[in-house]
This record gives structure tokens, C-alpha cells and sequence, in this order.
């Protein structure tokens, strides 16, 4: 049977203050799932990292969404949506995809590990938000703050873009075959 | 109390809530008991898993001299594929059966004194235990392919912390492992038995702690033997040592393989390994055990009292191995001092230990190629300390490795920063 959800992460530590703004992003959109349709079927999912066990719940979506705080200098508050590239056919054989630190898991790095283990590495996007202040504390700082309702948006605009007049996706079972045409499981 | 670490919350919490117990001076409800040592056993299955699929995999399946940039869980996934696939399902298999019980993966709250705060729902249990044959079915696969490919590690097995010491862990007075309650048992390399399942809670008459100028980690030891030569060992490998059996029949079958090729008590922490995929086996098939138990559905969880002693300890088995909490509380139950023994800790001297036994068997001269850092970071990734990452990012890891002449000059000094 094809699946068509949508599978979307904010993750980061919320006790070190405006990292944690994609958890909060993320909070915010599990409250909305409810009643906006848009968001109709998502996955929502908070995590204080990107972790290798998301790759097989990235390979069973049609569509992926990374909320993240912003690792740059960019401006606090500032709102960012990228599409991201999909995986090299040998990203995860060249280590062209960086997964070398645990804390350095990216969302290219997931989407290699869904590609090679469990076929399928769907379409992306990635929403950042540019911080202010990360010292120990459980609070965004008033800038972020504002911006979450924003990065939300964006995240409902990638979805949005993302997903519309898009064939079903067949994910491939675990010997490699995929589902639906007739070859066991 | 959980937020203390990010691998192993659950720990904290039940040997945080078995303190507060002693507290409230409450008997837990025997049901609460099992539902706590599902979460434990879960967490035991998550945090092994990311520890040897994640960590040591890389070095066991590519090579302890292979390419660092491939070195890694993407190059697990790009030549073991299946691997890694048991890898990432058997720590779901820990985290999904926690998030049911406690509400999320990291940091739960549902481990509280006198119990837990909510009993299991039929649909909770009906869930876990239709993922546990599977799960059953990738660690013992895993642990057969470990055993074909043991000849491979040989020269790191010998040389990896192999030497004489003492073993620690929770048993249950029927022999079997106990990792939420128990009595603690220290065995020796040579079956001397120096502690035999004795109440944990007064943990002070067995060990002291050493402080060392050179580091912020104390040295607990044995305090009959003093230090250092009250060195001991704690976690998986320990844990199979001081055990009869572990008490499920699949894991006990493997035991007696481990123990009849390897002896009753073996020496080299390099066997950690292997003992943390029977604990993975031993964990999932406990996980089934008690949730088919008749009572597990029962309402009664949680016994509620207020302040009625003033002070606690609480200890537990963590993945990396015995835990102790230790509080002293004010007439309000607001906590004025508080001491933990971290199952790292217990580790630190033969840790310690091990690091110098392999830089002596592989630095020769001035010469230190990658592969040989790369074995002094197994050494202690085979302990699994708090956290492995610390030790496998991958050549990135700061590290600095001085030799010395037998004048004691240094002839050279090989490091890396960590950036």
C-alpha cells in the first residue's frame, strides 16, 4: 500500500536556550495538525538530535521536513527554507555525507542512511532559524520567540510545495524489493 | 533527576526513585517493581544497541585501520546493510517501548517514588510484545555474526584491559542478573567471591573514592584491598561474570558459550563487546517475560507517603553498570546533599589501566599511525563510558599521546586538537 505522509523533525536542546527554538517550532505544529489541513497526516516529531533510527521513518515519507536552529552568524530571527539535495547514489560508500561525530548527524547524513538502508530518500526541506543566545537557560530569547510563528509557516509552505501533484511513494521492503508488485516482504 | 544524562535516564530515575522509597519509607507495589524493570531493560536494550552498532561496529566490521571518513555508521550501512538495519531496529525496540510507558524517549518522567505514575494498558502491552520476536531475532543475529568473526579482533581481544581484577554487578538471590534490585556481588578473576549479594545501600563500607591531581573523575576502589589494588570492573562484561546465569534460556545458552570459550571469569575488557549482545538478548526476552505476566495490568502502582526518613540510597543497574544514589533530605523532603556514584566511575582505574596497556603493545618507537589512536579510543569505547561518542568521533577526538624515553624526556608528543 503507497503511504503519502509527511515526516517533520524540530530538533535541538531546549535547555540551552534558542537551540531548542526547533523543538518549539515543532510543538507548535503538532498543536496545529489538528485543524489545518495542510498539515492533515504529519508526523511531527521533537528530538534533541538527529538520530540514525529517524532513517527508516524518513524512507517511509513522501516528504520530509528539518527544523533546526541556525549554526551561523545569520541575524536572530531570521527565517530560512531550503530544499535539500538529494543523496548521491554513494553519499554513505564515499562518506561524502558527514555522520563521522554523533552530534554531527545532519539531515543529509539521514537522508543517505534512509537511501542505503531502506531505499528511499524522499524529497526534503529545511527550515532554519538564526539564533541569539544558546548559554543554559529553558527560554527562547524574545527575537526567536517571534520568529516561531514564522518558521511554522515556512514549514507548512514546504509541505505545501512539496507535496502537491506528487506520485505515491512505494517504499522498498527490507530485502530490497519493493512493495507491491507482487514479491514477498 | 532523569536530565542528568541523555543515554541512560532511566537509570537515574529508578535509582533516584529507590532512594526517594527509602525515604518515604514505602514498599513499592510489586507490580510498579516489574513495570520499573521493563523501562530498565528497555533502556539496557537502546543504549547497548547504539553502543555496539553505532560505535564498535564500524571498527569490528571495517577495521581498526580503516579510513576514518568511513568509519563510521554510514559505512556500517554501506557494507553490512542488514547490520545496520538491526542496529536502528532493536534501539527503537528500547526507545518505542519507553516513550509507551513514560510519554517520550528522553528524559520520562513515569518512574516516581513509591512507584510509577500510571499502570499499563492492555493496548500499551499487546504492542511491545508483538515487536519482541523480532527483536529476538536481530540480536541473535547479530550475535552470530559476532562469533564467526572473532578470529578477526584476536591481537585487540588479548591486549584490550586483559588483566586480573575484580567484577562487580546486582544479583538476584537466585543467581539470575537483577538490574532494578538485587544484592551487590563482587567476584574476582579467580572465582574469589568478596562480596556476596549484600545490601547495596551502604555503599560507603565498601568503596572509598581516590582523587588524583591530574583529573576531575575520582578513583573508586575496593576499600578492603585499598588503592589501587582495589580495582573493579563494572557493566556488561562484569555483569556475566558474577552472575550464575542471567535467567532467560536463549541468553543462557549463549553465557555458556562465552564462558566455555572464553573461561568463567575473562580478563579482557575488549569481551564487553560480546557481553553486551547477550545482555541485549537476555533484556528482550525479560521484556516479554513480565509484560506476559498475569498481574502486569494492575492498577495498583504507586504507594504514597510523606517524609519519614531523612535520608536514601537508591541503586541501580545502568547500561555501563551499578549506580548509586545517595540523598539527605530536610523535614520537607527538599534535598540538602546528595552523592552519586557513577557507573563510569566505578570503570575509571581499569579504564585507566587499559589505555596503557594498549599504547605499550602498539606505539613502538616514534612512529603512531591513525590505527593505533584509533585502538587507544576502542580500548575505552569497549566500556561504553557516558558518553561513547566522546570516544568515536571518528579521528576527532581530542587526544594526546606522549612518549617517553626511558629518561623520562619526551621524545615526542602526537595529539589531535578535536577540531
Amino acid at each position: 500500500m503507497a503511504t503519502a505522509k509527511v515526516f517533520v523533525v524540530g530538533y535541538g536542546n531546549p535547555l540551552r536556550g534558542d537551540d531548542g527554538v526547533g523543538q518549539e517550532v515543532a510543538h507548535v505544529l503538532a498543536r496545529q495538525k489538528y485543524h489545518l489541513p495542510v498539515l492533515a497526516g504529519t508526523d511531527v516529531t521533537c528530538a534533541h538530535q538527529l538520530v540514525p533510527e529517524m532513517a527508516l521513518d524518513v524512507s517511509r515519507a513522501s516528504f520530509a521536513v528539518f527544523v533546526d536552529a541556525a549554526g551561523d552568524r545569520r541575524p536572530a530571527g531570521t527565517v530560512t527554507l531550503r530544499r535539500l539535495a538529494p543523496p548521491a547514489p554513494d553519499a554513505g560508500r564515499t562518506g561524502a555525507t558527514s555522520a563521522s561525530c554523533w552530534e554531527d548527524f545532519s539531515p543529509e547524513a539521514l537522508m543517505a542512511l534512509a537511501q542505503d538502508l531502506y531505499g528511499n530518500a524522499p524529497p526534503a526541506a529545511l527550515v532554519t532559524i538564526g539564533v541569539q543566545d544558546t548559554d543554559l537557560g529553558s527560554a527562547l530569547s524574545p527575537v526567536v520567540r517571534l520568529a516561531v510563528p514564522r518558521a511554522a509557516a515556512a514549514v507548512r509552505l514546504a509541505i505545501a510545495a512539496g507535496t502537491c501533484a506528487r506520485p505515491a511513494h512505494r517504499p522498498r521492503s527490507e530485502s530490497g524489493r519493493t512493495k507491491g508488485r507482487g514479491h514477498n516482504a | 533527576m532523569a536530565r542528568i544524562c541523555g543515554i541512560c535516564p532511566v537509570s537515574h530515575l529508578i535509582a533516584s526513585a529507590k532512594a526517594c522509597d527509602e525515604i518515604l519509607g514505602v514498599a513499592v507495589p510489586p507490580v510498579a517493581l516489574k513495570l520499573r524493570r521493563v523501562m530498565n531493560l528497555a533502556q539496557i536494550v537502546q543504549s547497548h544497541s547504539l553502543s555496539y552498532f553505532h560505535l564498535t561496529s564500524p571498527d569490528l566490521l571495517l577495521g581498526f585501520d580503516s579510513d576514518p571518513a568511513n568509519r563510521n555508521i554510514l559505512g556500517v550501512a554501506a557494507k553490512a546493510p542488514e547490520m545496520a538495519r538491526d542496529g536502528i531496529a532493536l534501539r527503537r525496540f528500547g526507545q518505542e517501548i519507553i516513550e509507551k510507558l513514560g510519554g517520550k524517549r528522553v528524559h520520562p518522567a513515569w518512574v516516581v517514588p513509591g512507584g510509577v505514575s500510571a499502570p499499563l494498558q492492555a493496548e500499551q502491552r499487546d504492542a511491545i510484545l508483538a515487536t519482541v520476536p523480532e527483536a529476538h531475532a536481530r540480536a541473535a543475529r547479530a550475535l552470530e555474526w559476532y562469533k564467526q568473526n572473532m578470529a578477526s579482533w584476536e591481537d585487540e581481544a588479548a591486549v584490550f584491559a586483559n588483566f586480573p581484577s575484580m567484577f562487580m554487578g546486582l544479583v538476584h538471590e537466585s543467581g539470575n542478573a537483577a538490574y532494578s534490585d538485587g544484592g551487590l556481588t563482587m567476584v574476582g578473576s579467580d572465582g574469589k567471591v568478596h562480596l556476596d549479594k549484600v545490601d547495596p545501600r551502604p555503599y560507603w563500607e565498601y568503596f572509598g573514592e581516590a582523587v588524583e591531581p591530574w583529573t576531575y573523575l575520582k578513583f573508586p576502589y575496593f576499600k578492603p584491598m585499598g588503592y589501587p589494588d582495589g580495582m573493579y570492573r563494572v557493566g556488561p562484561l562484569a555483569r556475566v561474570n558474577v552472575v550464575d546465569q542471567l535467567g532467560t534460556p536463549a541468553a543462557d545458552a549463549e553465557l555458556a558459550e562465552f564462558r566455555w570459550r572464553l573461561g568463567r571469569y575473562p580478563s579482557s575488557s575488549f569481551h564487553y563487546h560480546w557481553a553486551r549482545l547477550i545482555e541485549i538478548l537476555h533484556c528482550v526476552d525479560m521484556v516479554g517475560e513480565i509484560l506476559s505476566e498475569p498481574d502486569i495490568l494492575s492498577e495498583e502502582v504507586r504507594a504514597r507517603a510523606a517524609i519519614n526518613r531523612r535520608e536514601g540510597v537508591g541503586v541501580s543497574e545502568a547500561p555501563r553498570g551499578t549506580l548509586f544514589h545517595h540523598y539527605r533530605v530536610d523535614k520537607d523532603g527538599v534535598v540538602e546533599w546528595a552523592n552519586l556514584i557513577i557507573a563510569t566511575g566505578h570503570n575509571n582505574l581499569a579504564m585507566n589501566q587499559g589505555v596503557l596497556q594498549v599504547a605499550r603493545h602498539y606505539i613502538k618507537g616514534e612512529h603512531v599511525e591513525e590505527g593505533m589512536l584509533n585502538r587507544l579510543e576502542a580500548v575505552i569505547r569497549a566500556y561504553d563510558p557516558c558518553l561513547s561518542c566522546s570516544t568515536h568521533a571518528v579521528g576527532q577526538m581530542p587526544l594526546q599521546v606522549e612518549i617517553v624515553s626511558t629518561e623520562g624526556q619526551v621524545v615526542r608528543r602526537i595529539g589531535r586538537t578535536g577540531d
